[in-house]
């Protein structure tokens, strides 16, 4: 039996009108993301990374193609429809970790399950387990102005865990880290890997794309090697 | 959920206590203003009212010219004749004249001019002391064949008036004549009343030299008779009497009921103006947690961003800043309506403490009613005020608000 892409993007064009300029951010990328892969996507500045990322992560839509995330096509589903997918399917790790700074470390962890109306005892059950499993059980009520960069980007991605998603999305994860922190972050990825989740990172250093099994280069736009 | 929403609502606000005082402070200073306000009014007529039923609704009172200010104002078109004329109306238990006069009064070689009211103690004194709700304090009470004797209100029994209090028995000069004080009466509330002179009323026609004219006429109806409809019946009498047409009369006959609902109608006139300069202030506060939570949307961009990410909708982004406007008017309100009640509670010792109008007039009337539609109503402000805010929040591109700096 064929395995079904988690993502599959297919001549995916995004296009943006900046004042009277168009900006083709992207040109026509064809892409499959497979459950269990481990892929890193890699380019300069401006090559289109964030825009390919955005795409997968159902943040944006595009102006030209197909998306389809489970063999569903999502290309023209609305915000709210999105925003519902996002939650269910996909996990996100910023660069900046993008915590809430009001929350504690177990609420941060907690509060994409809130959007998914989990009942109370059971998203802070769910969310202390997931702080075990990235080091923090200790910090849990700490909050995000306490912590440092290391543990912040471990907060980030056990909250990107919350829902069990079946993707992880990572942009620049190790950007604000120094090399030894953003190693050990980089170890929890392939080990997540490992336990079978399906993770994408993006990145400018080819250092990090390592880590994948897969890497995909952009540039301009498209897709120049795989 | 929402519960998760309310914390989160706080925590954020907390995050800006200065800047969520200041827009509390908006807020609080209308609500003061309105509870105040209204809960002073609304004691003001819950006395009144009370007043009203004690002097009965049986009572129907004539006044000369268009009401109880042509009466004070010195007015008399009514006479001796038209008592008469009105004892014979059907229904018409007990009838009346009085004779009010501004006389000068004398004692202890101190002078003032007061109200001096003459009372007939044989043709219906129980309807006047019903009307002016006297009660005798010390000594008797006017009785027939009393000549130089006088009744005063309870201000005299103090140093209030005179320099001296004065006692049953002591002398004092009225118009230049002397008389007798043979009692003083209880205090009734409101400082005319409380500073006016009762004189038999055969002796103040006779001071005054009034001939056969009356100031007013109180009338106490029949048990079993429609006040309302006596009163049409005496007014038709004298109207036709007089050969006068509807709207000509240079008389004027109100029940007590019709006296209460002039006042009640002024009163809720004087309400309504006053609220409604109360409610411009509370307008100044909503616009005040509109530009608050503007900035917090704008701060909050890129939090927006991630929330979407992480699977907020656009109702759950609206939610959370729509609750966060909210406690800012709700919050106001509460602190507004505690510094209502101390304002009213003060402007009430106030006025007692000066006498201006007397203790009974004034006492702020707090309705549970009040209060809650008040805090529902800050609530409100808080939420409406928060709406366009909220909107700007929930607009927002995700993508935009991740990348905003």
């Amino acid at each position: 039996m064929k395995k079904i892409p988690i993502i599959r993007l297919v001549d995916v064009w995004k296009v943006y009108k900046m004042g009277d300029v168009e900006v083709e951010a992207l040109r026509g990328i064809n892409l499959e993301i497979y459950p269990g892969e481990f892929i890193a996507i890699q380019g300069t500045s401006g090559a289109g990374k964030s825009t390919t990322m955005h795409i997968i992560g159902c943040l944006d839509v595009p102006t030209k193609g197909k998306v389809y995330l489970d063999g569903e096509d999502i290309s023209k589903l609305n915000e709210n429809e999105l925003a519902k997918i996002r939650g269910k399917k996909i996990g996100f790790v910023f660069q900046q970790f993008n915590l809430v700074p009001t929350l504690t470390a177990i609420e941060n962890v907690a509060l994409p399950m809130v959007f998914q109306k989990v009942p109370n005892d059971e998203r802070l059950e769910r969310a202390k387990i997931l702080l075990e499993k990235v080091g923090l059980s200790k910090r849990k009520k700490h909050k995000p102005s306490e912590l440092s960069g290391g543990e912040l980007q471990r907060v980030a991605i056990a909250r990107a865990l919350a829902n069990d998603p079946k993707l992880i999305l990572a942009d620049e994860p190790t950007g604000n880290l120094d090399s030894k922190t953003g190693k050990k972050i980089l170890e929890i990825f392939t080990k997540l890997n490992e336990e079978g989740k399906t993770v994408v990172i993006v990145t400018h250093d080819k250092n990090i794309a390592s880590y994948a099994k897969k890497i995909i280069h952009l540039k301009d736009g498209k897709i120049i090697r795989r | 959920m929402i519960g998760e929403y309310f914390s989160m609502a706080i925590r954020n606000l907390l995050r800006r206590r200065l800047r969520s005082w200041l827009t509390i402070l908006g807020i609080l200073i209308g609500i003061t203003a309105i509870v105040s306000l209204i809960s002073v009014s609304q004691g003001m007529k819950a006395t009144i009212t009370k007043q009203f039923e004690k002097l009965g609704y049986d009572k129907v009172i004539i006044f000369p010219g268009k009401g109880m200010e042509d009466m004070m104002a010195g007015l008399t078109s009514l006479s001796e004749h038209d008592l008469k004329l009105v004892r014979t109306v059907p229904g018409v238990d007990l009838a009346t004249g009085l004779i009010y006069k501004i006389g000068k009064v004398e004692y202890n070689n101190d002078m003032e001019y007061t109200w001096v009211v003459g009372i007939d103690p044989e043709s219906g004194k129980k309807i006047v002391e019903d009307i002016q709700a006297y009660e005798i304090d010390k000594g008797r009470d006017l009785r027939k064949g009393d000549k130089y004797k006088t009744i005063l209100g309870y201000y005299f029994g103090t140093k209030d008036i005179f320099d001296r209090v004065i006692k049953p028995k002591d002398k004092i000069k009225i118009e230049g004549k002397e008389f007798e004080v043979i009692g003083l009466l209880k205090k009734i509330g409101n400082r005319e009343d409380d500073s006016t002179i009762y004189i038999p009323f055969d002796i103040a026609k006779e001071l005054f030299e009034e001939g056969d004219k009356l100031g007013a006429i109180y009338v106490k109806v029949k048990n079993g008779f429609e006040t309302e409809k006596v009163a049409e019946k005496i007014k038709e009498t004298l109207r036709r009497d007089r050969k006068q047409e509807i709207g000509e009369e240079d008389f004027s006959v109100q029940t007590t009921r019709e006296i209460l609902e002039s006042f009640s109608s002024i009163l809720a006139i004087i309400q309504g103006v006053i609220v409604g300069i109360a409610a411009i202030s509370l307008l100044v506060g909503g616009i005040g947690i509109m530009n608050t939570m503007y900035t917090s949307v704008l701060e909050r961009i890129r939090e927006i961003g991630v929330m979407k990410a992480i699977g907020a909708k656009n109702l759950d982004i609206s939610l959370m800043f729509l609750i966060e406007s909210g406690l800012l008017g709700l919050v106001g309100g509460g602190f507004g309506v505690v510094t209502g009640v101390a304002l009213a509670k003060i402007v009430e010792q106030a006025v007692a403490k000066s006498g201006v109008l007397g203790t009974e007039m004034l006492k702020a009337h707090f309705s549970p009613y009040l209060i809650i539609s008040v805090l529902a109503f800050s609530f409100f402000v808080g939420m409406i005020s928060g709406l366009f805010p909220a909107i700007k929040a929930a607009k927002q591109n995700p993508v935009d608000a991740l990348r905003y700096e």
